[in-house]
Order: structure tokens, then sequence, then C-alpha cells
């Protein structure tokens, strides 16, 4: 029976040790994708500066969402989004922001892409965009339809968008109608 | 005049005979109705006073100064947008100003299955009538149809089906149609422009910008709030007390649930904050030749009443308006992003949008966040996603009979109808929460009235079961969904049940 228990000894070192080598590995790797996910986000310096609310990579990440979202047009998302999130109840803003790391780690995995959302090209983000709001899972669709709203507000808020639409803004703006 | 309790420095201790949380539909008609009594009245109001001139007609902008949570509160799932007002005025700021009677279905079931007594139609049909001429309530006349109603008229009329004009509360409309962001023409004779000016004519004491955290009660009565004057930037600028021989609580469905669990109110039968209802609705857009410009002329001025049975247990639930929106919020409405999203946007002037509103079976509960705010859980029960799918054909079938060449179902993935004959093939799943976008306006029923202790919250005079002294006038009274939009039923039964008040303190 004893070498039996030996054996047994051994193998629970070996396997201990396996494990031990397994984790320090997934955390290493991890670590490491984890550092080269994270870095590399620029944002000009006076813009980083002035954010309240987002991390310079959350300004990457929703300007990013932002482009494809407006695509052809244009609008400062990620500066509207930084402001909008001040106002918010800190629950939902952590929301919103835990949304933003799935949308810029997970989402493009999820949909077979290995990059991070912002470095991918066009074609792709729509693809991880279009995964994204058709999700079976309510709170991914959630997610995308609040920073899709956030992206709407930052575009349509401004008069200039309006004449390609046909809207001709407040009428208190033209005296009384 | 009214106070500003952003400006407020340091703490402030008041005394009076009531105390009303609230300043909307339910807290402006007790103010009116209990000052002119000659009773000393204070009135809280968590949000801002706001003026004519901060009216400025933009979308993100209003949304942050009239809604709550700056248009941004949800159910707990995040399936249905919840809207309610937070402003000096309360929602009465923001509504299209629909006026309707709580139907006398609706009063009869309350009686006959939910203990209610002295709300008859008999009993109401004078306090009805008395709102609606304080309030200036008349018909929209057919010239003021914009052609988003038109639409609506046009459908209606081809099919045969039931429906016809809106009343509204509305004097000097200037038909700009951006109701729901405020009125800068001061039109709507609504709590702000009519009752609180009364209620401060006959000496009350109107303050904005405080928030009441709690009720004073020993378990059995109540005798004041506790709240805090908040600063512009949200922050506390002082404490402020109110000491009181009966408190009101007329914050919504929502605003007076919450308040009544962050305070702790007995509630042995479990019915604090349930029974929540809210007319949940959809919309569904149709595109037309030619323009329509939705956002322009007095919105809401006709409804298609075939789907809605005020009779209980009834399986025709659905009451179809017009809705619109200025782009923000129509940009949110229609779907996908990107190139196709611009494609929709660019037919914004040709597009018309009904809504379906389900007068709902669906029952939520409002609770406390640990951050204090409303928790919200309510999830549609397959009757009401059943009454949703009936709605969206029905509102298909009145674009398409009103002249649209597509309609457009929001939904996930959306689906775009060329022709009649496709409306059956709308599948049902395009009804479901998530799969299309929901809102809700009309939140009621939280802290219901009847003379049952175990099946209501408050008396059916409006006093709590087990607090003396403690009122709810709002919303929160109503057993059932009404069917209807609110307004009026809520001014109506904050006037009638007033005098409860009034006599309670005369004991």
């Amino acid at each position: 029976m004893r070498p039996i228990a030996q054996n047994d000894t051994l193998r629970r070192v070996d396997r201990r040790r396996f494990i031990g080598w397994v984790t320090a590995g997934v955390v290493a790797g991890g670590v490491g994708i984890g550092l080269v996910r994270s870095s590399g986000y620029h944002v000009k310096a006076d813009v980083a500066r002035k954010l309240q609310t987002l991390s310079p990579w959350h300004y990457v990440v929703i300007e990013a969402f932002g482009v494809r979202v407006l695509a052809p047009e244009q609008a400062d998302v990620a500066g509207f989004a930084d402001g909008f999130m001040v106002g918010l109840a800190a629950d939902d803003r952590h929301d919103l922001l835990r949304f933003v790391a799935y949308l810029e780690h997970i989402a493009p995995l999820a949909a077979g892409h290995v990059s991070r959302f912002s470095g991918l090209g066009p074609v792709q983000q729509d693809d991880v965009l279009r995964s994204l709001e058709q999700s079976n899972v309510d709170l991914l669709r959630a997610g995308f339809q609040a920073l899709e709203a956030l992206s709407m507000m930052a575009y349509y808020k401004q008069p200039a968008s309006w004449k390609a639409i046909g809207y001709d803004g407040p009428v208190v703006d033209r005296g009384k109608p | 005049m009214i106070e500003r309790g952003r400006d407020q420095k340091g703490d402030r201790h008041i005394k009076a005979d009531v105390v009303i949380v609230g300043t909307g539909a339910g807290g402006g008609m007790a103010a009116s109705e209990l000052s002119r009594r000659g009773l000393s009245v204070v009135a809280l109001e968590e949000g801002p006073y706001l003026e004519q001139e901060d009216m400025t007609q933009r979308e993100v902008d209003m949304m942050g100064k009239l809604y709550q949570e700056r248009g941004g509160r949800a159910t707990a799932d995040m399936a249905i947008r919840v809207l309610g007002g937070r402003c000096v005025g309360g929602s009465t700021v923001h509504n299209i100003n629909l006026c309707k009677r709580t139907p006398k279905a609706i009063l009869d079931a309350w009686a006959r299955e939910h203990h209610v007594s002295g709300c008859s139609g008999e009993e109401m049909r004078p306090v009805f009538e008395s709102v609606e001429r304080d309030l200036s309530v008349s018909e929209i006349p057919a010239g003021w149809r914009n052609p988003n109603n038109q639409v609506l008229e046009r459908g209606v009329k081809a099919l045969g089906w039931k429906g016809g004009p809106l009343k509204h509360n509305r004097v000097g409309c200037q038909q700009s149609g951006f109701c729901e962001l405020g009125c800068p023409y001061n039109a709507k004779q609504n709590s702000l422009k009519v009752l609180v000016p009364d209620a401060l004519d006959h000496g009350a004491q109107v303050i904005s910008d405080v928030r009441v955290s709690r009720i004073v009660h020993d378990g059995h009565r109540a005798s004041g709030v506790i709240g805090a004057a908040l600063g512009a930037d949200g922050h506390v600028r002082g404490r402020v007390t109110v000491d009181a021989d009966a408190v009101v609580l007329a914050g919504s469905a929502i605003g007076s649930a919450v308040l009544g669990v962050r305070s702790g109110l007995p509630d042995p039968h479990d019915r604090l904050g349930r029974n929540l209802h809210m007319h949940p609705g959809i919309a569904v857009a149709g595109l037309f030749d030619d323009h329509i410009d939705g956002w322009k002329g007095v919105p809401q001025s006709y409804e298609c009443m075939q789907l809605m049975d005020y009779n209980m247990n009834s399986d025709r639930r659905v009451w179809i308006t017009t809705v619109f929106a200025h782009p923000i919020g129509a940009a949110v409405m229609l779907p996908g992003f990107g190139v196709e999203h611009r494609k929709w946007m660019r037919r914004y002037r040709n597009i018309a949008v009904l809504t379906a509103m389900v007068h709902d079976e669906s029952s939520g509960r409002v609770g406390v966040r640990e951050d204090g705010r409303a928790l919200i859980d309510y999830k549609l029960v397959d009757s009401d996603v059943h009454q949703f799918s009936t709605g969206i054909r029905a509102c298909a079938r009145l674009l398409f009979a009103g002249g649209a060449k597509k309609v457009l179902v929001p939904s996930v993935p959306p689906i775009v109808l060329d022709r009649e004959k496709q409306i059956d093939q709308i599948p049902m799943s395009a009804a479901r929460p998530f799969n299309i976008q929901m809102a809700a306006v009309h939140p009621m029923g939280s802290m219901s009235l009847g003379d049952d202790p175990k099946t209501s919250v408050v008396k059916s005079s409006g006093e709590h079961h087990q607090v003396e002294r403690l009122f709810v006038l709002d919303g929160s009274l109503f057993p059932t969904s009404l069917g209807a939009p609110p307004q009026i039923s809520i001014y109506s039964f904050s006037r009638h049940l007033s005098k409860h008040v009034a006599s309670r303190l005369s004991r």
C-alpha cells in the first residue's frame, strides 16, 4: 500500500505543480495580454487633462464607437459622453463603463476578431457592433443602445446636423411663431 | 413667490399645517385646495423651478432640466424607459396636455373589486367637471390637427374604426410642437401655471430643489418630513426639516413609493410599492411621399379607440395615438447605425409615427436602490406582450390606411413592410421587451387606495391605513391601470380627497 501512497503523493505534487505552472502561465499571459490590450491609447494631452468621467482608454473606445455609429457623419461623441456622464448616478456610470470595457476587449473576440475594438478596421468594427445590436443577450443590446443614444445625442444636438434632415430647430430661436 | 432651495444657506426648520411632497398634478392640486381652506401649506419639489425663458426647446438641455435621471430612468432590467417629471409642476410641465377622465368602467371596477368607496362615477363627475373648467380643457380644433395626426384620422376613418379628437388643457398655444420639452409660451394650463400660483396666492410656501429623504413618523402618526436643499450641482446646501400636522405624498407612483419604503412605513400586508402599472408603449413609423414634419403643430390631437375596452379582463387593451420626436428622440428610435441609420434620418420629414400604449395587466414593484434611487421591478406578462403584438399590427394597418408607402417596426432586427398584406407576418417576437424599444410615461398604483388594508396601502380617503395624517394624493392611488392618460384622474382625485386632509386636521 505504501508505494501506492507515495505514488499518490507524487502525483498530487505533480498535479499541484502543474496547476501552479498553468496558473502562473495564465496570469503571466493575462498580464501580458492585458498590458498589450490596455496600452497604446493616445489622447491629446489637453483633451486628457479635461476628462471628468472617462479615462483616456474609455475615451478612445467611445470615440471609435461614435465614428462607426454616425458614419459618415462626425461628432465629438467621447467628449459629449464624458460631460454627460457627470450627471449620471455612480451606478449607472459604472455599468456604462463596464460595457465599454466589454465592447473593447470581449465583444471583438465573441465576433471572431482577435484585436481590441478600437484597433479593428471599420468593416470589422461594424461587424462587432452588429453582433451587439442583435445580440441574444438583452443586457448587451441595452448597452449598445445606451452608447448609441449618447452618439445620437452628441450628433443631433448640433444645429449643423439639422439641415440634412430638414429639421428647422427650436421655434423660440426665431421669435414667436 | 417660489423659493429656490438651491439658494439656501445652512439648515432650515419650518412649521406648517400640511407639508406636501411634490408639485405635479397631485401636489399642485393639494397645495391649492388646502391653502384655499386656510391651512398653512409647505410644498417641496425635488426639481428646479423653471421659468418661460428656461424652456429652450433643445432636447439634451430640457431632458436634463425636466426629467428624472435626465430621462434615463428605466426598469431594473433596462427593458422599459420610465419617464417622469422633476421640476416645479412635475410631469405636467412636459406632458402633452391630454385630458381624459377616469373611465367609468374603471371606477366601477375599483368600487367592486378593490373596495374603493366614495369615488364612483357619480361622485367623481362634478370633480372632473370642475377640474376641466379650472384647467380650461377643450377639444383640439380640427384645423389644428397636424399632418401626423391627420394620418391617424385618415387611417381610423378608412378602416371604419373607433376614434376621435382629443381634449387638451392649453390656452394661447402657438402650435410650436415642442410640448414634451416644456412650453416657452406658458400655454399649458397645468400645475405650474394654474395651481401653484393659486396656492401661493393663498399663502402656501413652495420650495424647489428640496429632496425629501424621509417621512417623520412613529409608526402610527406622521409629523413631518426631513430633506435636503440641493444646489444646481446636486450637492447639499443644507438640511430642510418641516414639522407638520399632516403629510401629503404627491411625488408620483415612483417617488412616493420610494419615499415610503425609505421611511420604513409600516407595511403589514406587503403592499407598499406593489401593484405598479405604467402604460408601456411602443412606436411604429410610416414612410410617406409627402412631408409630414411630425414635430410641428399640436401633438396627440387624435386617438384610435378600436382596440380599447375598459371592462376588466378585456382582451382589447391597446390605446393608439400619435407620437413624434425631435431629432435625438427619432434617431434613438430608428433602426441600425452608420449609413443605414442615416438613410432613415434623411427621410425624417416624411415619417409619421403612431404609438400603441397598453392598458397593462403586468404589475411591478417600486423599491429602493442602494444609492437611494428608485428600483423599478416590472416585467411584462405574456398577455401584455400579446397586446403589444396586436398594437403593432394595428398601427401598421392604420399607417397604410392613412397613406403610408412603407411601415417600419423598429424592432431588432427591424421589420419593413411594403404592403398591408405583410402585416400578418410580423412575428410575435417583435413585441417582446428588448426586441423593440419601450417607454412608459404613466406610472400608477404603487400605494393604491381601498378600504381593505390587506389589499391597499391607503384608505379610500387617501389616508394611510396604519399611519394617521399621512396621505397619498397622486397616481400612486390607482388600484389598476387607467387605460387613459392619467393627469385629469390625478388632478381630480387630489381635489376630491384633499377634503379628507382638511377634515382630519379639524378633528
